[in-house]
């Protein structure tokens, strides 16, 4: 059977666009239930289709590269040429996948999450506008609906951060997610600029063919479009210094946070970057500014998590140091390791978020850890759904995050070949990282669901959570429609790994490497690195460093102990803990750094407004108030004399005219 | 060419007398029409004075050879604009001006008839000492095929040339239609309309304005008529 | 043609000057705007004697421009004459003299 892989991607790439425009345009005829159907139904299609493309895909003979397919010609001037095309390769198949498979489980999760908002369809509708706007971004052909995509992420991410219109915390984080964000556009946007005047090309093949040519490997030039890519990768993918955005984001509902700030739109970075591999492998400095950011990140952001006492916070920190770890793969070259760790991140952290989600949902709302605690007994299957999810994120053996993550400090082990002491020194950040990773993925465990019923979990027992002003009646186990989509994440969790095991197999290697595809990073080959001795060891130390975190966090918590317990790490380091409590005053140093100037600037500019200009201004009125006080008796109101005037001057004039024409 | 053709129907006559007495009969109808207009005390004589200024000015235009503004003219002005005067002086009834002692620019009047009466002179004074060239020779068809004065003419002309000046008039007419209307409503309807077409955020702000400004000028309105009364009462008594 | 161009434009400016006379003089807002048609037609009068003696378009698209214009100013002006009558009694343009300075 012959599959149109263009045409089935035109349909994953439509579906959500059309679920998106049929809510919108049915508005408030289309009842609650309907539109929010609708959006999933729209999201299943996309789906099945990007599976289908998968197939198609495998089933192509010869693959070619990619496959182009241009709908029509979108902006044309001269030969300057904007087609609006999708670009079908393994790495867009790959992110078509994640984003419309977790995107479709996180529809069927919002359901039941969202299920007593007021404006669910609205919700949902921003949903599929997001799951379109992050295919925009994948499937792009060229340059410029890369820009769109990249954009229309931003302002879904915007538009949902701040759904909860009411609530200041909201909007503020949603306009600081959009300034942020906005900071990266600019940059990508330069460093789009600069590949278009370089090479002349926008569509991808073109771009990339006349790349070598264009640029010359190792110069400035290269290293100055990397360093502008990398600034909206690093703005989007929440990386330092331009991460701040992503805890604030977690103001928004759960199901936001697992969609977009943990499964897809952070990893639009790590899609960017290996997108524009080519350039990147142009340029050995910007490549080690990546790995060496990604290194930072992760160590920050995992030490972060280890003080922060709101559950999505937690979360959110640990998703920036996870998305480290891409960069760090990406920085090397392995972007197939990345893109993996990106899928197997996709399944658990969704799984997490989702666990969160459930938890916060039971519980009225209420996200702090510290009023957590003996949920386990309540909602089993939710405790070992977390528990699933917290082991892959601590890279226990055998669930996915062990695979993907191993593969990252594998290669980065290897790549000190190449690299030298960069890579070796990112090693030893990535192995502090995963033990940090599994003390706080474990300590999020323990206080919420080990130890001492809290006062609040025990009136959840008794169903008499109050939420908005009426008790919730609910207890026990969450309802299966928020269920089941955790449960498919879950099971992904578990088997997801298994795709890529070290000697057995390694699918994505061979999927986006694919002969005729888009090459990712020759000489990455595992086999030249294919020390068996050295993969041994580095599977080892990664799984020390999980095993050393798991224990740290049962010693510190795990005994059922009370909160109180949680001082045990003020003792360990009490000077670090208000370091980690403000992740590392990151917020209050922009705020002393730019706001403040610029306010400062901003009061400066309206004392001397007040003080010099409107004096003037006021001089001005003075003067035109007082000048037509002078000549108002001339305006006698009285219409007659007005037309005498008038006359008289035609008269004065015709007179003119006569004496001028008779001498 | 309609100067030719009246000249025609009267072959026994010569042609040069008869057209000078048709301009002088038209040309004398006209100015006591306008003289009537002005000195009439009564508007409606007025009104219909103007319809005899009109209606020969519109046979000048025909001994002018120009059919179709002298049939515009006969239309628009006769037809219409005259007939609306009618109308209003008909609506408002008897509404004649204040005795002299109320007016009170009594010296404008004979200054300002002066000076009409100077700007007059000197303008007929320019027409005498300006040298005019002699009409064209109007008897040959356009290239086109199509003669001068005709409708087809001066659609050839405002489609062709005056295309824009078309529009710009169009716009004004519509304009002017959407004033008239505006302006004719009263009392409710017009609050209500005016607060339809001025539908804004502040909404509300303007109907108070609006509500505030018809209330002053109601009072107004009254204080001046209880003014009225009381010095006509005075004046009685 | 045998009446020259020199007597139309003469009629033209001696009602001109008439139609100003009454803008001048009169006091009743309608017959001041009929005195205003006076002199557009007076106006009419002249450009049509020119067109005529040219043999040009012009004048005869800028006479019926004019009268387009007119006929709004007649809506307009009587509009306005209607509107001050309901808040008036008097349409004495002397007694219209809110704008004043």
């Amino acid at each position: 059977m012959d599959i149109d892989v263009a045409t089935v991607a035109w349909i994953a790439y439509l579906a959500p666009l059309v679920g998106l425009l049929l809510i919108a345009l049915g508005g408030s005829r289309l009842p609650s239930r309907a539109g929010s159907l609708l959006a999933c139904l729209a999201m299943l299609v996309a789906f099945g289709a990007a599976v289908v493309t998968l197939l198609g895909w495998n089933a192509l003979d010869e693959p070619d590269g990619a496959v182009v397919s241009t709908a029509w010609t979108w902006l044309s001037s001269g030969s300057f040429r904007v087609p609006f095309d999708i670009y079908v390769d393994p790495l867009s198949i790959w992110m078509l996948l994640v984003v419309t498979g977790v995107g479709f489980l996180i529809h069927v999760y919002s359901l039941g999450y969202m299920a007593h908002d007021p404006q669910l369809r609205r919700f949902m509708a921003y949903l599929n506008l997001f799951v379109f706007s992050m295919l925009t971004l994948v499937l792009a052909g060229n340059l410029v609906f890369l820009l769109v995509g990249w954009g229309l992420v931003g302002m879904a991410s915007y538009l949902l951060i701040g759904f909860w219109h009411d609530r200041p915390t909201a909007t503020a984080a949603a306009k600081k997610a959009f300034i942020v964000n906005a900071i990266g556009d600019v940059s990508i946007m330069l460093g789009i600029f600069l590949i278009f005047r370089e090479t002349g090309a926008l569509r991808f093949g073109e771009v990339f063919d006349k790349l070598p040519n264009a640029v010359d490997s190792g110069s400035g030039l290269a290293f100055m479009t990397c360093l502008l890519l990398l600034g909206g990768a690093l703005a989007k993918s929440a990386q330092l210094p331009l991460h701040t955005w992503l805890p604030d984001a977690m103001e928004g509902p759960t199901p936001v946070s697992a969609l977009i700030h943990a499964a897809t739109m952070v990893t639009a970075g790590v899609y960017a970057i290996s997108r524009f591999h080519p350039v990147f492998d142009l340029s050995r400095d910007a490549q080690i500014l990546t790995m060496v950011i990604g290194g930072v990140t992760l160590l920050v952001a995992g030490f972060t998590a280890l003080a922060q006492t709101d559950i999505k916070r937690v979360i959110a920190y640990s998703t920036m140091s996870q998305i480290g770890y891409m960069f760090v793969a990406a920085g090397i070259g392995a972007y197939h390791a990345a893109m993996f760790h990106l899928m197997t991140h996709a399944f658990f952290k969704a799984l997490l978020f989702l666990g969160a989600g459930i938890v916060i949902h039971a519980l009225g709302d209420e996200q702090d850890i510290r009023r957590m605690g003996g949920l386990k007994r309540h909602m089993p299957k939710t405790y070992w759904l977390f528990m699933v999810a917290s082991l892959a994120l601590a890279g226990v053996i055998p669930f996915a995050g062990f695979f993907s993550k191993d593969e990252i400090l594998n290669f980065t082990l290897a790549a000190g070949q190449e690299y030298g002491a960069w890579a070796y020194a990112v090693y030893g950040m990535g192995v502090l990282g995963a033990i940090l990773t599994g003390i706080y993925g474990f300590r999020l465990v323990f206080l919420v669901f080990h130890g001492e019923e809290s006062e609040l979990v025990a009136r959840y027992g008794r169903g008499e959570v109050v939420h908005h002003g009426h008790a919730t009646n609910e207890h026990g186990e969450a309802p299966l429609s928020m269920l089941w989509p955790v449960l498919v994440l879950g099971l992904l969790t578990v088997v997801g790994g298994l795709i890529a095991i070290p000697g057995v197999n390694g699918i994505p290697h061979d999927f986006l490497n694919a002969a005729g595809a888009a090459p990712l990073r020759e000489g990455m080959e595992s086999a030249e690195f294919g020390v068996a001795e050295q993969w041994t060891l580095a599977i080892a130390v990664g799984l020390g460093a999980a095993a050393l975190g798991l224990a740290t966090a049962f010693t510190l918590w795990g005994r059922g102990v009370a909160f109180s317990r949680e001082r045990a790490l003020g003792r360990l380091a009490g000077r670090l803990e208000p370091i980690a409590q403000n992740a590392f005053y990151f917020d209050e140093f922009y705020d002393r750094v730019f706001s403040r100037p610029a306010q400062g600037l901003a009061t400066a500019l309206r004392r001397t407004e007040e003080s010099a200009t409107a004096p003037m201004l006021e001089e001005v009125t003075v003067a035109a108030r007082d000048s037509g006080r002078g000549i108002s008796f001339t305006q006698v109101g009285l219409v007659r004399v007005y037309a005498f005037g008038t006359a008289l001057a035609m008269l004065a004039v015709v007179a003119a005219f006569v004496w001028i024409g008779g001498s | 060419m309609t100067g030719l053709i009246l000249a025609d129907l009267n072959p026994e006559l010569p042609g040069a007398p008869f057209e000078v007495i048709l301009f002088g009969l038209f040309a004398t109808l006209a100015v006591v029409g306008a003289l009537r207009v002005i000195t009439a005390s009564d508007p409606f004589v007025s009104a219909l004075s103007l319809l005899i200024n009109f209606v020969s000015l519109g046979a000048l235009y025909l001994m002018l050879d120009q059919s179709f503004v002298a049939i515009g003219q006969i239309l628009v002005y006769a037809g219409a604009v005259v007939v609306l005067f009618l109308f209003v002086i008909a609506y408002l009834g008897d509404r004649r001006e204040l005795a002299e002692d109320a007016v009170r620019l009594r010296a404008l009047r004979p200054i300002a008839l002066v000076a009409a009466a100077a700007f007059g002179a000197m303008l007929v004074g320019v027409v005498i000492a300006a040298d005019f060239p002699d009409a064209a020779d109007i008897s040959k068809k356009t290239p086109a095929g199509f003669s001068f004065g005709s409708p087809r003419a001066i659609g050839e002309a405002f489609l062709g040339h005056y295309v824009l000046a078309f529009e710009v008039t169009s716009l004004v007419l519509l304009v002017a239609a959407i004033g008239g209307i505006v302006l004719g409503l009263t009392g409710r309807a017009r609050h209500d309309r005016l607060r339809k077409l001025m539908q804004t955020r502040s909404a509300d702000q303007q109907k108070r304005r609006y509500e505030q400004a018809e209330q002053e000028l109601t009072a107004r309105r009254r204080a001046e008529l209880a003014a009225g009364t009381s010095t006509k009462e005075d004046a009685s008594t | 043609m045998t009446v020259p161009v020199d007597w139309f434009v003469g009629l033209s400016a001696i009602l001109f000057a008439i139609g100003a006379a009454g803008v001048l003089v009169r006091r009743n807002a309608l017959v001041v705007l009929l005195s205003i048609e006076i002199m557009l037609n007076a106006g009419n009068l002249a450009l049509i004697a020119f067109s005529r003696t040219h043999a040009s378009q012009d004048g005869q698209v800028l006479a019926i421009t004019v009268m387009a214009i007119a006929a709004s100013e007649v809506v307009v002006g009587l509009g306005i004459v209607v509107a001050l009558s309901h808040l008036r009694r008097e349409l004495d343009t002397d007694e219209l003299s809110e704008l004043r300075g």
